[in-house]
């Protein structure tokens, strides 16, 4: 089932690492300016689907399309953010420096940004209200402004799709609820925003499109459809109730009851 | 052959042996640990401890040196570990940090030595590279005490140090005083490297805590079998080395004791590469 | 006269080993520097074994290929026998080591225990007859051109990579997406490493070789907050001990590398006293 507009086409996708398989046979289409959540117990794949997704992994089989292109050709259009354990927060980098990672490619050796490029990372830092550390090192800032730092990257390099890994980990609930309002007015502003995402109890109140990995895909859709007692049970093998309805977050503009 | 039956021979192969026991079954606790470079740090955070013994003592007394072999591996132990504490610096590279200063410290200490011109120094610069054919019964019996020591400590502490190594904090919840433990692990490779020295040399005494144990790992992964393989290995690799080296003329017997080494973890991987392919097939 | 080639080669070793130290140490791969300075021996002594000249372009390429492709077996016995990777280097470094002082005992003649090389603790290359190994004397001009040539070399490698360079270490997966060749990166690193190895050790040993891939980087480290100033800071750090260090060899008649490391790990410590007592304290969320 194709939505219209842009949106990310996988067909067939598979990985295997040695003899273990990672991903069997994924297909799904996901919609566009959505919040998208992967969801699924350790080991279904759900990193390695993003890294497929961002071109960072070639798959053993099947492809993953951008409107159509494969991704690996647009690579520009996408932005993967990693999990924070895989950072090493001592490097030497202001929050401005790695903000300007964006820019690297697009300057050969011997050209300094653009007057046009330092703007961007301006505004990328303004946008998630970093303006004020930006010369800090990295490693001062709490886990919630770390996190809005590896967006600021992904901003400065004008990404549509927005991949992140496990942004909520280590944050609390203060500052997970500002990345929600931040990935809804991205969202707002036509972007997509795919995560992997481990948190059942706030799930259904910010994702707009659900993606059940365990391996295979076992389902996807709207939370409501997709984070049911039976789907949860062969996905985690514990039932939950997920608490539909009761929540503070609006999610596309819809709401539901459980 | 006649070469067993030649006593420089027996004792060079006796020392040589001995060292390699205490040294694998030490290397294996430092493999789970992933730390197996510690070896290599201790070994060249030796030398200004055998330095400075050799200026207080005026001796070249091997049980003597070996003492200060052993506080200057302390030492640097310790110095790895501060400085992971106390700054944002990694492990790798506090150890390459206390590696070379401790070693050029040391070559320091060789240099003023040497050009003080005290007598009885000849042969301090042999343990860069170990002077195997020099060693002596009395060296044998220092190395053969502290091989006993460390063996027995490890013995008497194995459940301690099994359960350190795999769950720091299950052993703190059991009661198990976890600074001792370090220590006790620490004083262990120190006093490995320290006997080695005359051996197989500073820089190559890292080989001996490493090869055995990464050989015996291909095999299991429980600590008590791991142990009783790399023991293998290292009886079989330091008596394999040091018959290589003997049999040709001005051969030193480190190099040839780390190359048998590496050679029967080849053989081990190529054992068990065949024995995966075997049962395969007998699945089929 | 002696003095001054002395300090401007050891200082031009000191600036490059700050340079590619600091990469190697951000990449946690200090202990690689140490297998790689152990690694070359080998190559050094075949290539010399089959041209049968010293001191030539075809030891130095031999000494890099040998360094290079000890970084190939480690990653390959850590990939492919489930080694850990630490095991997996300290198995390497040692036997291609090992394999060299043998090589070096049967086909070079006797390994001679001299005073002068053991004061580099690189006995291993004396028989070879290459380098000039006395502490400081005869350390001509030679030197100082082979050093000034890694110098020009490491500088542009650094100048022309230096993003890939930053952005591979910091976040290889990033790096890659914005298409940079993580793989070359590490290589040109690796082969940089070798060169440097064996352009420098020739000039001041063994010893000074590791002490000045991790001493003066790890130094700065702890002071500085842009990788341009840890590289700037490194490099003076590398000369001031280069310096005193030689200062102190002088006045004690002592090994003039082991003072310049002794020298370096003192400043280290100092650094690290400061470091502690001003430790920056994170930022409180506060939004």
């Amino acid at each position: 089932m194709k939505i219209e507009g842009r949106c990310i086409d996988i067909r067939d996708l598979s990985v295997f690492y040695g003899n273990t398989k990672a991903l069997t046979d994924i297909s799904i289409s996901l919609p566009e300016a959505k919040i998208i959540g992967i969801m699924g117990p350790n080991g279904s794949g759900k990193t390695t689907l993003l890294k497929c997704m961002t071109g960072l992994l070639a798959p053993d089989r099947g492809e993953v399309l951008l409107e159509g292109v494969p991704v690996g050709q647009q690579r520009f259009r996408l932005s993967y953010i990693p999990q924070k354990e895989n950072i090493d927060w001592d490097f030497p980098l202001s929050v401005r420096d790695l903000v300007e990672m964006a820019m690297y490619a697009k300057r050969r050796w011997y050209q300094k940004l653009s007057a046009e490029q330092v703007q961007r990372v301006s505004s990328a830092l303004q946008a998630m209200e970093l303006e004020g550390l930006q010369d800090r090192q990295i490693g001062e800032l709490s886990g919630g402004q770390q996190q809005r730092a590896f967006m600021a990257r992904a901003l400065a390099s004008d990404a549509d799709v927005l991949v992140l890994d496990e942004p909520f980990t280590g944050i609390d609930a203060k500052a997970t609820d500002g990345l929600i309002q931040i990935f809804q007015s991205l969202r707002d502003a036509g972007k997509t925003v795919i995560l992997v995402h481990h948190d059942l109890a706030n799930a259904g109140s910010f994702l707009d499109h659900v993606v059940l990995l365990k391996g295979s895909l076992l389902a996807q859709g709207p939370p409501e459809e997709v984070l049911t007692s039976d789907l949860l049970v062969q996905a985690y093998g514990v039932s939950f109730h997920m608490p539909f309805g009761a929540d503070s977050h609006s999610r596309g503009g819809s709401s539901s009851s459980s | 052959m006649t070469l067993f039956t030649d006593p420089v021979f027996f004792v060079v192969l006796i020392g040589v042996v001995m060292v390699s026991i205490a040294a694998s079954a030490v290397g294996c606790l430092l493999h789970v640990q992933r730390n197996s470079l510690l070896g290599e740090t201790m070994a060249h955070g030796c030398l200004p401890g055998i330095y400075a013994a050799f200026l207080l003592g005026g001796t070249r007394n091997l049980g003597w040196l070996a003492l200060g072999a052993t506080l200057s591996g302390l030492v640097s132990s310790l110095l790895v570990d501060a400085i992971v504490a106390r700054t944002r610096i990694h492990h790798d590279a506090a150890m390459a940090i206390v590696l070379s200063w401790m070693f050029g410290t040391g070559v320091v200490l060789l240099s003023f030595i040497q050009q003080a011109n005290l007598p009885n120094q000849n042969g301090l610069e042999d343990l860069f590279f170990g002077n195997a054919a020099a060693m002596s019964w009395d060296d044998v019996r220092v190395i053969a005490a502290v091989s006993a020591v460390v063996g027995v400590l490890m013995a008497v502490n194995f459940r301690r140090l099994k359960v350190y190594l795999f769950d720091v904090e299950y052993a703190q919840m059991q009661g198990v005083k976890i600074t001792w433990v370090r220590a006790l692990l620490s004083s262990l490779v120190a006093m490995s490297v320290a006997i080695g020295i005359q051996t197989a040399g500073a820089i190559l005494m890292a080989s001996l805590l490493v090869a055995p144990a990464a050989t015996a790992r291909q095999w299991t992964s429980r600590l008590l079998p791991m142990v009783g393989v790399a023991l293998a290995v290292g009886v079989l690799g330091g008596t394999m080395g040091t018959v290589l080296s003997c049999a040709s003329p001005n051969m030193p017997t480190g190099p040839w004791v780390v190359i048998s080494m590496t050679l029967l973890f080849a053989m081990s991987v190529a054992l068990q590469w065949v024995s995966s392919r075997f049962e395969s097939s007998q699945e089929e | 006269m002696i003095g001054l080639y002395i300090i401007a080669v050891a200082s031009l070793v000191a600036i490059n080993g700050a340079i590619l130290g600091s990469f190697m140490m951000l990449r946690r791969m200090s202990m690689m520097c140490d297998a790689i300075v152990h690694a070359v021996l080998p190559g050094l002594v075949i290539a010399y074994l089959f041209t049968a000249t010293r001191g030539s372009f075809a030891m130095v390429l031999g000494a890099i290929a040998s360094g290079v492709l000890a970084t190939m077996i480690i990653e390959w016995v850590h990939t492919k026998f489930r080694v850990s990777a630490d095991a997996a280097i300290g198995l390497t470094f040692t036997t291609l080591f090992s394999l060299g002082i043998i090589l070096i005992a049967k086909f070079a003649g006797r390994v001679n225990l001299d005073q002068d090389c053991v004061l580099f603790g690189e006995l291993a290359y004396v028989p070879l007859d290459l380098w000039i190994t006395e502490s400081g004397r005869n350390m001509g001009p030679r030197s100082l051109w082979s050093v000034g040539a890694l110098t020009v070399a490491v500088f542009a490698f650094v100048r022309v990579g230096a993003r890939q360079l930053v952005s591979s270490t910091f976040d290889p997966d990033f790096a890659r997406h914005q298409g940079v060749s993580v793989r070359l990166w590490h290589y040109l690193l690796m082969f940089m490493v070798s060169l440097f190895t064996i352009a420098s050790f020739h000039a001041v040993g063994a010893v000074m070789v590791m002490g000045f891939f991790i001493l003066p980087s790890a130094t700065a480290y702890l002071l500085v907050r842009s990788v341009r100033a840890l590289i700037l800071l490194a490099c003076f750090v590398g000369v001031l001990s280069v310096c005193v260090g030689f200062l102190f060899a002088q006045w004690n008649n002592v090994s003039i590398a082991g003072s310049i490391i002794f020298v370096n790990g003192i400043v280290f410590a100092l650094a690290a006293w400061f470091h502690q007592a001003r430790r920056p304290t994170r930022v409180l969320e506060n939004t």
